[in-house]
């Protein structure tokens, strides 16, 4: 587990993260959302131990990180903007990382690089963006660390290699620990992805939730009623949002499926659905009870 | 909590990353190799230095190249966030990541060098036990430069986020000591004390402060000596200095490693509490160097209003200049205005101080019972650099060397420091002296005080003589007469036209040097205010290719009569000798709108003419012989070129004479 205490780090005047608390607990996929300047990097490489805070405390499996190889050997750092050695090959940075992490599984390595189609020998500076991104998260699962803290992994990747690195990362959360720790500023990215989102604004935690619990508190519904009934309803239900096109009105309802069940069927609908939610739609249900709008935030 | 990264695979895994540093290294060692060999024969491929010893001056060069790419290409990454991020996100403790790029630079420089230095060793052919101690001391004290100036890079890198900003930094650091010190204070000591001459322990500050200057210093590289000359005891001073910065700079630049934020990376500092010293320590010798530059430009070159304008304009401008560097926005040049405010005020005190001589430097008179010896060079007396112009200015002359040789003792002293005093008494009341006098006080707590004292007129000179006439004075003034007769390989006569080596054996040499220091220390100031030399006598001692020159004047009747008896034609003059063409110029200076005066000379004689010829001859000196302009004064404004057929037929010319006397035409 990661706990999070009271963080703070300060780059001059400016205050990137500012007392931030947070507990990521194992083998759930965290999300750290925010925007451009959020202080989603800044908090990452202090995880990483790269960045010393300025204040507040990081325990991985209740140890501090910082200067700490025996911590460090236990979590990938995959920066937006992964260096790897001049002219080095896939394999040869495999080498490397082999030398460093005592868990890192050189012929998985192989393996996956043979089985996504990469020249092992070919230097990484040929390769593109997106490709020099799949190295490195190779890199980081065949090192078999409890943790992975990821930078905007998926920026750069293509739709189709976006889902095979999805899956890489869930199928290796089935065979062993793995705490992933994804940042992005694209709630989409991360919508099928996380258990657990983290939200950053201006250096602080704006909420941090279990997505399946959020999902089960707020509820979609699509529905035909009377126009006198509809106004009833509006004036007696924990509403989110309404929105009306036509004789269909689209609500966004807090409660679990089964109460709301009981409650529409108050107010005998003609016709009513339930519709899936997205991770949008949740965030602005819990965003708006702390007034924050969150389609600023991402638009 | 040890990490399973142990130090030999991470340091493997460095040295894997730095092969093209290596190879460099090798193939600089190689070349090495080669231009020494070729040097051997007087040839070269690089610099043709045939050194063995630390004089070495490729290596010299080689380990500073290899120093400074060393700490760039090993600690370079410092630079850059996206590689702090992933090196400082390894599992390796820091002072892993430090020591693995400290001792794999070290291996790439000094293992080539130790190679390389043992194989010239080995081709030089000199199996001798002095060949084989200068070889290891060229490898300790090259390996000590290698240190001194890694460790000082690696300290600018580990103080900067910036590549340029370090290369800036480096190239300054290595020259820092010369402009702080040797620029600054020398300028300032030289523009407002009267009798500024010279300053060891400046020169020492400067020396030390210059990485470059020290390591050249302690290697060497400008001197002669190599096997069979060299000695470390005359570079303690320096070797503890080395020591002593690579000692402090390894604890400052681990530290450095262990605290640098990685945030660093890409900004001018690394430490943001480094500002104010380093904007102070490049500042404030700036500003001091540029007020001084300013004042320059007012008549007098003293204006005291120009001085401070010029401070506070150089303060203005380099704090400015910080700034924007530190802040990477042009518009820094405005702030640090506080900054500005102490620097300025720190120039000024330092300015002033050096104005009012707040420290009693012209004052400084020491008691005869703290000087141990003293030493002196007159400005114009035995000295064939001197024109007659502009005494203070010992820049040419052979001062250095004879405040060096020079030991008065004794009554010796007494009667110096006595006339010295009336000197100082009597130049008190004369506006323009007739000469300078440099003087050194060698203390008894082994100090060396250096003082330049004005002459006021002849009546000085003429007092002058009981010290003149001592054998102290003259075995410093005349350094050939100071060494032991067995160490002299060779005498060599020449009266300005021709040259005879004498080739004696050891009594014989000990019998002429016998002559020659009796007949030296009794040349009386009488004798020079009379006579111009008839030649010289060089003494060539030891392996050295050069000779220790005395003058042979008319007087020198021992020393003349032996080397006639020795078959030399030692009191022939240019009058003697069967002259076929003179030619003869003016010397003339010009002055441009700008001030900058240019020296140029016309011919107006060219003759073959017997007669003309004959007139003239009498009158004709080799220059070099007009070295008592003071007291003998010689017309140096007829430079002429002699020509003659010596024995064999051949025409000979030579060019380095003057016209005694006026030329009428």
């Amino acid at each position: 587990m990661i706990e999070i205490n009271d963080l703070t780090k300060t780059f001059q005047d400016i205050t990137a993260v500012n007392h931030v608390s947070l507990e990521i607990p194992e083998g759930q996929v965290f999300g750290l959302l925010g925007t451009n300047g959020a202080g989603k990097s800044t908090l990452l490489r202090m995880l990483s131990g790269i960045l010393k805070p300025d204040g507040g405390t990081i325990l991985i499996d209740a140890i501090h990180i910082w200067d700490n190889p025996r911590v460090k050997e236990n979590c990938f750092y995959l920066s937006d903007k992964q260096y790897f050695f001049p002219n080095a090959s896939p394999e040869a940075m495999g080498r490397f990382y082999r030398g460093l992490y005592p868990s890192f599984c050189f012929g998985r390595y192989l393996d996956l690089l043979d089985d996504f189609d990469f020249d092992r020998f070919r230097k990484i500076r040929t390769f593109s963006k997106g490709m020099k991104k799949q190295i490195a998260v190779f890199a980081s699962i065949c090192a078999e660390t409890p943790y992975i803290f990821c930078d905007e992994v998926f920026d750069g990747l293509d739709p189709v290699i976006r889902q095979s690195v999805t899956a890489l990362i869930k199928s290796e959360m089935k065979r062993r620990p793995l705490t992933p720790v994804i940042a992005s500023h694209n709630l989409k990215e991360l919508e099928d992805f996380c258990d657990q989102i983290g939200i950053l604004h201006k250096g602080g935690v704006l909420l941090s939730r279990d997505i399946h619990s959020m999902q089960y508190k707020t509820q979609k519904l699509q529905c035909i009623l009377k126009e006198d009934q509809l106004s009833r309803l509006l004036e007696q239900a924990d509403l989110v949002s309404v929105k009306q096109e036509g004789f269909l009105t689209t609500l966004l309802l807090r409660g679990s499926r089964g109460e709301i069940t009981s409650f529409i069927e108050q107010f005998q609908p003609e016709r009513y659905a339930f519709l899936p939610l997205t991770l949008e739609e949740i965030f602005i249900n819990e965003t708006e009870a702390i007034g924050y709008d969150i389609k600023l935030l991402f638009s | 909590m040890i990490s399973n990264c142990s130090f030999p695979k991470l340091f493997k895994e460095t040295m894997k990353r730095r092969v093209w540093l290596a190879l460099l290294s090798i193939y600089l060692y190689l070349t090495y190799i080669i231009d020494f060999t070729l040097a051997q024969s007087g040839k070269a491929l690089f610099i043709g230095d045939d050194k063995l010893g630390p004089g070495s001056r490729t290596v010299f060069l080689v380990t500073i190249i290899l120093a400074v790419l060393s700490a760039f290409q090993g600690f370079g990454y410092l630079f850059s966030e996206e590689k702090t991020d992933f090196y400082f996100s390894l599992p390796v403790k820091r002072s892993r990541l430090f020591f693995a790029g400290y001792f794999s630079s070290i291996m790439i420089a000094v293992v080539p060098m130790v190679f390389a230095r043992l194989v010239c060793y080995i081709l030089e052919g000199s199996r001798s036990g002095d060949a084989l101690y200068v070889t290891w001391m060229g490898i300790l004290l090259n390996t000590l430069g290698f240190l001194m100036i890694f460790h000082l890079v690696l300290a600018v890198i580990l103080l900067t986020g910036h590549l340029l900003v370090a290369a800036g930094g480096t190239i300054l650091l290595f020259f820092y000591g010369t402009i702080a010190f040797g620029l600054v204070i020398g300028k300032y000591s030289s523009a407002f004390f009267d009798t500024y001459y010279r300053a060891d322990l400046m020169n020492f500050l400067t020396v030390c402060a210059s990485p470059y200057q020290l390591y050249s210093t302690l290697a060497g590289t400008g001197r002669e000596e190599d096997i069979e000359g060299w000695l470390l005891a005359s570079r303690l001073p320096e070797m503890a200095a080395v020591l002593i910065i690579i000692a402090v700079t390894f604890v400052l630049i681990f530290l450095l490693f262990q605290k640098r934020p990685a945030e660093a990376a890409g900004h001018a500092l690394a430490f943001k509490k480094t500002k104010i010293v380093l904007k102070f320590i490049l500042a404030v010798p700036a500003a001091l160097i540029i007020g001084y530059y300013i004042m320059l430009c007012s008549v007098g070159s003293r204006s005291f209003v120009l001085l401070v304008t010029g401070i506070l304009f150089g303060a203005f401008t380099i704090n400015g200049i910080l700034e924007i560097l530190f802040q990477f926005d042009i518009r820094g040049i405005l702030s640090g205005k506080l900054h500005f405010a102490v620097i300025s005020i720190f120039c000024l005190i330092i300015a002033g101080s050096f104005v009012s001589d707040l420290w009693g430097y012209d004052d400084y008179t020491p008691s005869a019972s703290e000087v141990q010896s003293a030493a002196v060079f007159i400005r114009g007396l035995d000295d064939p650099s001197f024109t007659g112009k502009n005494g203070a200015d010992f820049e040419g002359s052979r001062a250095d060397a004879q405040l060096s040789a020079m030991q008065l003792k004794g009554s010796d002293k007494e009667v110096f420091l006595s006339w010295l005093e009336d000197v100082r008494t009597a130049a008190a009341h004369v506006p323009e002296p007739l000469t300078y006098a440099a003087v050194a006080y060698h203390m008894s707590d082994s100090r060396t005080i250096y003082r330049k004292y004005p002459v006021s007129g002849e009546e000085e000179l003429e007092a002058f003589h009981s010290i003149y006439e001592s054998s102290a004075y003259k075995k410093g003034a005349f350094s050939a007469i100071s060494h032991k007769s067995p160490g002299i390989r060779q005498y060599v006569w020449s009266n300005g036209i021709e040259s005879y080596h004498l080739d004696l054996n050891g009594e014989e040499n000990e019998h002429l040097l016998k002559l020659l220091t009796s007949d030296l220390t009794g040349l009386r100031i009488s004798d020079i205010k009379k006579d111009l030399p008839l030649g010289t006598l060089s003494l060539v001692y030891g392996t050295s290719d050069y000779g220790e020159e005395a003058p042979l004047y008319p007087c020198f009747t021992a020393t003349l009569d032996y080397l006639e008896s020795a078959g030399i034609p030692a009191r022939k003059t240019v009058r003697d000798y069967p002259l076929t063409r003179v030619q003869l110029f003016k010397k003339s200076e010009k002055t441009s709108a700008l001030g900058k005066k240019t020296a140029s000379r016309s011919l107006i004689l060219d003759t073959g003419d017997a007669g003309e010829i004959q007139k003239l001859s009498g009158q004709l000196l080799p220059a070099e012989y007009a070295a008592n302009q003071l007291l003998n004064p010689v017309n140096t404004s007829y430079p002429a070129v002699i020509s003659w057929k010596d024995s064999s037929g051949r025409t000979v010319n030579y060019s380095n004479m003057i016209l005694k006397g006026d030329f009428e035409q």
